[in-house]
């Protein structure tokens, strides 16, 4: 079981990404934007971040460069998860310090899959 | 002054060849002629081409245009074709008109955008609850249902349940045992019976060792009174007295013999009564466990094929999980695909309608307040422009209606391919 931070200003996403992770008995926090998110990590450690890209206040880009920057954030997998499909965007969030990046809508199978991988 | 302007946007395109046209002549002639006839007749020239362009030249053609009003005649059209200012004018009106009702229109139909927005995102996020605690409790269901005839608990054997299946071959194990159990009682019942078989025979032996004990008795007593009648006759007192204490102790034996002989008689009684009783017992134990292994074995047969028919039904409801599961999985991916699209149209509604809502708004105070110049004949011209053919716009107008330019962050068109395998990338 793992304790994963979800990262998405629509909570329908929020929900069915929670909803996938703790079906496979993964504990979640769910928070709506890239400022709680910060908040919320400094505080509590997380196995896992998985973050969308387009969202009020600071985006998931900025997100990934600020975690990278915690000591406890350094070194855990942050996947991206968003519409967002360019080769330039992703660049962008590789040079962030993202560990993977997964383009919306998600098979809640491949999800865990790749959780598997990463964690 | 509108004539001529009307005519000089409707001719521009020839105005340089006829220019040309009537310079030619006079530049052939003029090097000739002298400088008095050229200063007078270049004047002349120039009156002459702005006379035949002014009063020669036909106006051009003002037919009806598909685009033209359909209220007005084809001589009011003409007539307003011919001065521009009042076609102009209600053409700014008509178009005044328009934006301000399409100024309403947008407003009203960016209100029902949001509320169709905020009530799509309060069904969705109602529904994905729903759906998310009915898939729970029916996981939950399936899980109880499996976990009856399957082993739970951790993963070390210490820490796991017995299924029902292994309860149910457990209480065969121990009711065939019980019965394996009666039938010993029974043997050993058996061998009891046996055992007080021989203790009967040595009763009876014993019994026949009484009889001779008896008749030795008898004749010891005999031959004590034959000795004292002797020893009587000889006046030997001392053995007369001897031979009748031994008669006497022969009397007493024979009494002890009888007594014995009773004594063993109630315990052949007894004996004969308890190995009847240990027999039936026995018979009774061991047709008791016969009969109670055939139906364990009938009942433990028929459990164990219920116990499979229910294996079985948990195994089809194990597989509609594991579909339920795809069902559930293809939901959570429309529900995705739901979410997008509205995300979307956020992201559309809020730069392009209420882009296109100032736009108007601006186009609607510009062209009122251009109508206002018109109609209160200002002294600034009136900033009318031709465009195209017989097109009256506003020139340079800052709010002319361009299309909204796409948003930066506009989110990608959500493809409908359902399966998402191929969009994950690990970096």
């Amino acid at each position: 079981m793992a304790h994963i931070l979800v990262v998405d200003d629509s909570t329908t996403m929020r929900q069915m990404v929670a909803f996938t992770l703790t079906s496979a008995g993964h504990e979640v926090v769910e928070v709506p934007d890239g400022n709680q998110a910060l908040a919320t990590a400094k505080t509590k450690k997380f196995d896992l971040v998985i973050t969308d890209v387009n969202m009020p206040g600071m985006n998931g880009i900025d997100l990934v460069q600020s975690l990278r920057a915690l000591p406890d954030c350094k070194f855990i997998p942050i996947l991206v998860l968003t519409t967002e499909a360019g080769a330039e965007l992703k660049q962008k969030g590789k040079n962030a310090g993202a560990t993977g990046w997964i383009v919306k809508p998600f098979n809640p199978e491949v999800l865990l899959e790749t959780l598997k991988k990463v964690l | 002054m509108n004539m001529l302007r009307f005519k000089l946007y409707a001719y521009r395109n020839r105005l340089v060849p006829m220019c040309v046209l009537m310079i030619i002549p006079y530049l052939v002639f003029a090097p000739q002629a002298p400088w008095w006839a050229n200063a007078i007749g270049l004047p002349l020239v120039l009156v002459c081409g702005v006379l035949l362009f002014v009063h020669v030249l036909p106006m051009p053609p003002a037919n009806r245009r598909a685009t033209d009003d359909s209220r007005l005649s084809d001589a009011e059209i003409l007539k307003m074709r011919r001065n521009t200012e009042p076609a102009s004018q209600q053409l700014i009106q008509r178009w005044a008109q328009v934006t301000r009702d399409s100024k309403l229109q947008l407003e009203e139909v960016d209100q029902h955008v949001t509320e169709v927005m905020s009530h799509a995102e309060s069904a969705v996020v109602e529904i994905g609850r729903r759906f998310v605690e009915v898939t729970r409790k029916t996981r939950r269901q399936v899980e109880l249902a499996v976990g009856l005839l399957s082993s739970t608990g951790g993963v070390d054997e210490a820490e796991k349940k017995d299924s029902l299946t292994d309860y149910i071959r457990a209480s065969d194990a121990l009711l065939k045992s019980l019965g394996g159990q009666l039938a010993a009682l029974s043997d050993q019942l058996a061998a009891l019976s046996a055992r007080q078989e021989a203790v009967r025979e040595e009763s009876k032996r014993v019994d026949g060792a009484l009889d001779q004990l008896a008749a030795l008795a008898s004749e010891i007593r005999v031959l004590a009174l034959d000795s004292g009648r002797r020893g009587n006759a000889a006046d030997n007192r001392a053995f007369v007295e001897m031979t009748d204490r031994v008669r006497a102790l022969s009397l007493t034996a024979d009494d002890s013999s009888r007594a014995i002989r009773k004594t063993l008689e109630d315990i052949k009684t007894q004996a004969r009564s308890t190995d009847d009783a240990i027999r039936a017992i026995a018979t009774q134990a061991r047709d008791a466990g016969r009969k109670s292994t055939d139906q364990i074995d009938e009942l433990t047969s028929a459990t164990l094929q219920k116990s499979e028919e229910v294996n079985g039904a948990l195994g089809e409801i194990g597989a509609l999980g594991e579909r339920i599961q795809d069902d559930i999985n293809k939901i959570i991916i429309e529900l995705q695909f739901q979410d997008i699209t509205q995300q979307k149209l956020q992201k559309l509604k809020a730069p392009m309608l209420s882009e296109l809502a100032s736009s108007w708004l601006a186009m609607f105070e510009e062209t009122r307040a251009f109508n206002r110049k018109l109609g209160t004949g200002a002294e600034a011209p009136a900033e009318m422009t031709a465009t195209g053919r017989f097109r009256v716009s506003l020139k340079n107008s800052p709010e002319t209606p361009q299309p909204a330019p796409a948003a930066a962050s506009e989110p990608a068109a959500p493809r409908r391919d359902g399966d998402g395998s191929a969009k994950v990338e690990l970096f």
